[in-house]
C-alpha cells in the first residue's frame, strides 16, 4: 500500500485540478472557459486533423536543429572557457549577460535578420540553450578536482588522453544534467518563438486560434503543447538515465 | 591581488568593446543589411532620444510597475507556500512530477488564452509574471530551509527557544543567502514573463513599444527601446548581485 | 541479563538523589524508516554524575552516545526510565544550568563572535553592560579576546568550537555536556583543546559530561569513564581513573595513562568490531 502512495497522491492532485477546472467552467461559462470534456474532444479532433502532423513536425524539426547547434557550440565554448583561464576571463561575463537578459528582447532583431520562418525560430532556441550549456560545461571542467589532474600527470598521460580518460568521464554526469536543462530551455525558446511570428508549428496554431477568438481550440492547443513538452522531457530523462547509468537529480 | 581583479574586469570590457567596434564598422561599411541592424552608435543616439520621449518613459514605467507587482506577488507567495509546504513530505513528493512539468512548459503559452478570458491590460501580464516566478521561489524556499544544518535548531532547543523564535532567529538567518538567490531567479522570471507577454499581445509597456516599432518599420526607435530594456535589466541584475553580496558578506562561500 | 537485587535498586535510588545528574533505568527505542522498524538504541542505562566531576562516556561508533546526550540534557524524553538533574526530573526541556556543545560546528555564520556568545543571554533580560561584561569574560576564558569582531567563516575549526564553548560558558552552566567536540580537529589541536577544557573545568567548577570515541582523550581528561557497548548501548563498566585534579596533556608520558588506555581498548575492542559488523 505504501508503495502505491505516491501514485495515489499524484492521482489525487490531478483530480483536484480537474475539479477546479470544472468549477471555473461553471463559474465563467463555456465561452470564456471551456470545460474538460469539450476540450478533450477538441484536442482529439486537432490531433486527428491531417495538417497537425505537419505542424508538429515543423516544431520538432526546428527544435532538433536548435538543440544540435546549442550542443555543438555550447560544448566547444564551454570546454574552451573551462580549460583556458584567459578565454574564461574574456567571455564568461558576456555569456552570463546573455543568460540574464530576456531573450525576447532580441526577437525583433532576429526577425529583421532572418525574416519570418524556421531560421528565426532556430536562432531563438539556440540563444536560449547556448549560454546554459556553455556555462555548465565550463563550470564542471574548471572545477575538476586538482588531484585528478595530478594523478594523470603522475602516470604521464598526454593532454588529449587526459581529456578523454579523466576529464570527460568525470564531467559526464554533470554535462548530462546540463543537457537536460538545455533540452527543456531550447524547446521553450522554439515554442515561444513560434508564438511571435511563424507560419507553421504548434505555436503558430495557438496564435491562430487566439486571433479567431476560439477559446476551445486555444485551450486544447495549449494543453497539447504542454503535454508534448512534458512527454519530450520525460523521454529525455529516461534516455539519459539509461545512457549515463544513473538517475538524474532534477 | 588588486591586479587580478582589475584585469578580470578589464578583459571582458575590452572584448565587448572590440565586438561593438566590429559591429560599428560592419554596419557603416554596409556589410550588414542596414535595414536589419543599425550601427551601435546610432543605437545609443536612439536610446538618448527615447529617454527624452515621455511616451517611451511612460511605457517603461508601466512595464516596471508590472515587473515589481509580479515580482512581489511571486516571491512573497512562493515563500509563504514554501513555508507551508515544507513539513509535509508526502505532499512534497507527490508534487514533484508536477514541478518538473511546470518547469518544462513555457508558461507564456497560457498568456494568449488568458487575454481571451480576461481581456487585455496589466492583470493577465502580471499573472503570467507571477506564474513564472512563483514556483521558482517555492522550490528555492524549500531547498533553503532544507539546507539549514541540523545542529542549529538543536542549539535553539538547548537554549529553550520556542518555535517562532527558532524560525526567526535561527532558520531564517541561516537560510537567507539561499532565499536571496531564489529571489534573484524569481525576479528574472517575472521580467521574462512580463516582457514576453507584452511582446505577444499588449497595448502598453516597453515590450509592446518594441513590437509596435518593429511592425511600423521604425527600426531606429526599436533599437533604442531594446537597448533601454537591456540596460534596465542589467542594472536590476547588478543591484540584486550587490544585495546578494551583502547578505553573503562575512560568510565563506558554501558555508551554510 | 543480570537480575537486579532490591538493595541494589535502593542504593541506586539513594545515589541518584545525591547525584548532580542521574539516569535511572533509561532505555531508548527508535522507530526507523518507512516500515517503522524498532531499533533499541540504549538499554537500561544507569549513571550518577557527582557534582563537579569530569565524567566521560566512551564507546564504539553507533553505540548511542549522541542519543545518551539527548536524553541526559532533556532534548529528548526516554522511552523508559528517568533522568534527573539537580533532583528534578527532566521532561523534554533543557533545564537552566545545562550547556551543550555539539559535535558539528554550531556557530552562527551570520553573527560575529561576540554576538554568537551573547546569543544565550539575550532572553535573560540582562542589561547591555552586563551582557558585554559576561561576553568579555567568556572571551577571556576561551582565549578569544582578539576575535570578538570576527565572523566564524574567518576562524579555524578549533576556534569555532571555542566560540561554541564560550557561548555555553556565558550562561554560567553547572553542567557542561560536550558531544565529541574535538572530533573534527587534528591531533595536536585536540590535545591543546583538551588542556583548555580542563582549565575551564577547574575554573568554573562545573560538572562536565564528555562524549567521545577517543581513548586517549577519555583517559587523560576524566575522573571517571563509562564504557558503552555496541548497539543496543549498555554501560559495560565505570572506571575510576584516579587522575589528579591539576592534570594536563603532559601526563601522557606517565605509565598510569598507558595502563588506562590499554584497559579501555581491551573493553572496547570487541565492541568496536561488533559495531563495525553492524554498520557493514
Amino acid at each position: 500500500m505504501s508503495r502505491l502512495r505516491p501514485f495515489i497522491n499524484t492521482a489525487a492532485i490531478v483530480g483536484v485540478l480537474l475539479v477546479l477546472w470544472i468549477v471555473l467552467n461553471v463559474v465563467l461559462g463555456e465561452q470564456t472557459m471551456p470545460g474538460p470534456a469539450a476540450t478533450f474532444e477538441r484536442a482529439l479532433a486537432i490531433v486527428r486533423d491531417a495538417d497537425f502532423g505537419k505542424h508538429l513536425a515543423a516544431t520538432g524539426a526546428a527544435f532538433v536543429v536548435a538543440l544540435g547547434l546549442s550542443c555543438v557550440v555550447g560544448l566547444v565554448l564551454g570546454t574552451a572557457m573551462g580549460t583556458s583561464s584567459v578565454i574564461r576571463e574574456a567571455l564568461e561575463p558576456l555569456v552570463f549577460g546573455l543568460l540574464a537578459i530576456p531573450k525576447v528582447a532580441f526577437y525583433p532583431v532576429i526577425l529583421l535578420l532572418f525574416g519570418l520562418g524556421t531560421s528565426a525560430k532556430v536562432t531563438f532556441g539556440f540563444l536560449h540553450g547556448l549560454p546554459v550549456l556553455a556555462l555548465v560545461v565550463a563550470g564542471v571542467i574548471k572545477n575538476i578536482r586538482p588531484v585528478y589532474m595530478r594523478v594523470a600527470r603522475s602516470i604521464n598521460l598526454s593532454r588529449s588522453a587526459t581529456y578523454r580518460r579523466v576529464v570527460l568521464p568525470y564531467a559526464l554526469p554533470e554535462i548530462v544534467s546540463g543537457l537536460q536543462l538545455a533540452f527543456a530551455i531550447t524547446l521553450q525558446g522554439v515554442i515561444i518563438g513560434e508564438l511571435f511570428a511563424s507560419k507553421e508549428g504548434l505555436g503558430f496554431l495557438l496564435m491562430q486560434a487566439i486571433g479567431a477568438a476560439d477559446a476551445r481550440t486555444a485551450i486544447a492547443l495549449t494543453l497539447l503543447i504542454a503535454l508534448a513538452v512534458t512527454l519530450a522531457n520525460a523521454l529525455m530523462r529516461r534516455f539519459h538515465a539509461r545512457a549515463a547509468g544513473f538517475a538524474p537529480s532534477r | 591581488m588588486k591586479n587580478r581583479s582589475n584585469r578580470a574586469r578589464l578583459v571582458p570590457t575590452v572584448v565587448f568593446a572590440f565586438i561593438v567596434g566590429l559591429l560599428e564598422v560592419a554596419c557603416r561599411a554596409g556589410w550588414i543589411n542596414r535595414q536589419a541592424v543599425i550601427a551601435p552608435s546610432e543605437m545609443v543616439l536612439a536610446l538618448v532620444a527615447g529617454l527624452q520621449n515621455p511616451d517611451v518613459l511612460r511605457n517603461l514605467g508601466i512595464s516596471a510597475m508590472r515587473v515589481v507587482a509580479a515580482g512581489v506577488v511571486a516571491s512573497v507567495g512562493g515563500f509563504l507556500l514554501g513555508c507551508l509546504l515544507r513539513p509535509h513530505f508526502g505532499l512534497r513528493r507527490a508534487l514533484e512530477p508536477f514541478f518538473a512539468t511546470y518547469y518544462a512548459v513555457p508558461v507564456v503559452i497560457f498568456y494568449p488564452l488568458l487575454t481571451l478570458m480576461v481581456g487585455y491590460g496589466s492583470l493577465p501580464i502580471i499573472a503570467i509574471g507571477v506564474a513564472m516566478g512563483l514556483l521558482a521561489m517555492l522550490t528555492a524556499t524549500l531547498e533553503a530551509f532544507d539546507r539549514v544544518p541540523r545542529v542549529l535548531p538543536k542549539i535553539a532547543a538547548a537554549h529553550c527557544l520556542g518555535w517562532w523564535a527558532t524560525a526567526l532567529r535561527i532558520r531564517l538567518p541561516s537560510a537567507a543567502p539561499d532565499l536571496f538567490s531564489g529571489l534573484k531567479v524569481t525576479i528574472g522570471y517575472a521580467v521574462v514573463g512580463v516582457i514576453a507577454s507584452e511582446f505577444l499581445l499588449a497595448s502598453e509597456g516597453i515590450g509592446h513599444l518594441i513590437q509596435d516599432d518593429y511592425n511600423g518599420f521604425r527600426t531606429r526607435d526599436m533599437y533604442g527601446a531594446i537597448l533601454l530594456l537591456v540596460l534596465c535589466v542589467l542594472a536590476v541584475n547588478r543591484l540584486l548581485r550587490l544585495g546578494e553580496d551583502h547578505i553573503r558578506r562575512n560568510r565563506a562561500a558554501g558555508f551554510a | 541479563m543480570l537480575s537486579v537485587q532490591p538493595t541494589t535498586v535502593h542504593a541506586a535510588r539513594q545515589a541518584s538523589v545525591n547525584a548532580h545528574l542521574s539516569m535511572t533505568g533509561v532505555s531508548q527505542v527508535f522507530e526507523v524508516g518507512a516500515t517503522n522498524a524498532k531499533v533499541q538504541a540504549l538499554l537500561d542505562i544507569n549513571l550518577q554524575l557527582r557534582q563537579g566531576e569530569f565524567f566521560t562516556v566512551i564507546g564504539p561508533s553507533g553505540c548511542g552516545k549522541s542519543t545518551l546526550l539527548d536524553l541526559a540534557t532533556g532534548l529528548r524524553v526516554p522511552t523508559r526510565g528517568r533522568v534527573c538533574f539537580e533532583g528534578r526530573e527532566l521532561s523534554g526541556r533543557v533545564p537552566p544550568g545545562v550547556g551543550i556543545v555539539f559535535q558539528e560546528d554550531g556557530s552562527f555564520p551570520w553573527l560575529n563572535v561576540r554576538d554568537n556568545i551573547a546569543f544565550g543571554l539575550r532572553r535573560t533580560g540582562m542589561r547591555t553592560a552586563e551582557v558585554d561584561a559576561a561576553v568579555d569574560q567568556a572571551l577571556a576564558t576561551c582565549r578569544l579576546h582578539d576575535f570578538g569582531a570576527a565572523y566564524p567563516a574567518q576562524l579555524s575549526g578549533g576556534m569555532r568550537q571555542r566560540v561554541c564553548l564560550a557561548r555555553v560558558l556565558v550562561i554560567k552552566p553547572r553542567l557542561i555536556v560536550l558531544d565529541e567536540p574535538f572530533a573534527a580537529l587534528d591531533a595536536q589541536t585536540r590535545l591543546l583543546m583538551g588542556d583548555e577544557l580542563l582549565r575551564i573545568w577547574r575554573e568554573t567548577g562545573a560538572t562536565v559530561l564528555l562524549i567521545t570515541h577517543a581513548l586517549d582523550e577519555a583517559a587523560l581528561l576524566s575522573d571517571r569513564i563509562a564504557v558503552m557497548s555496541a548497539r543496543p548501548g549498555r554501560i559495560l563498566e565505570i572506571i575510576e581513573t584516579g587522575n589528579p585534579r591539576d592534570r594536563d596533556s603532559s601526563m601522557a608520558e606517565q605509565s598510569r595513562f598507558g595502563e588506562l588506555t590499554t584497559r579501555l581498548w581491551h573493553l572496547l575492542r570487541g565492541q568496536s568490531q561488533a559495531a563495525l559488523e553492524q554498520a557493514g
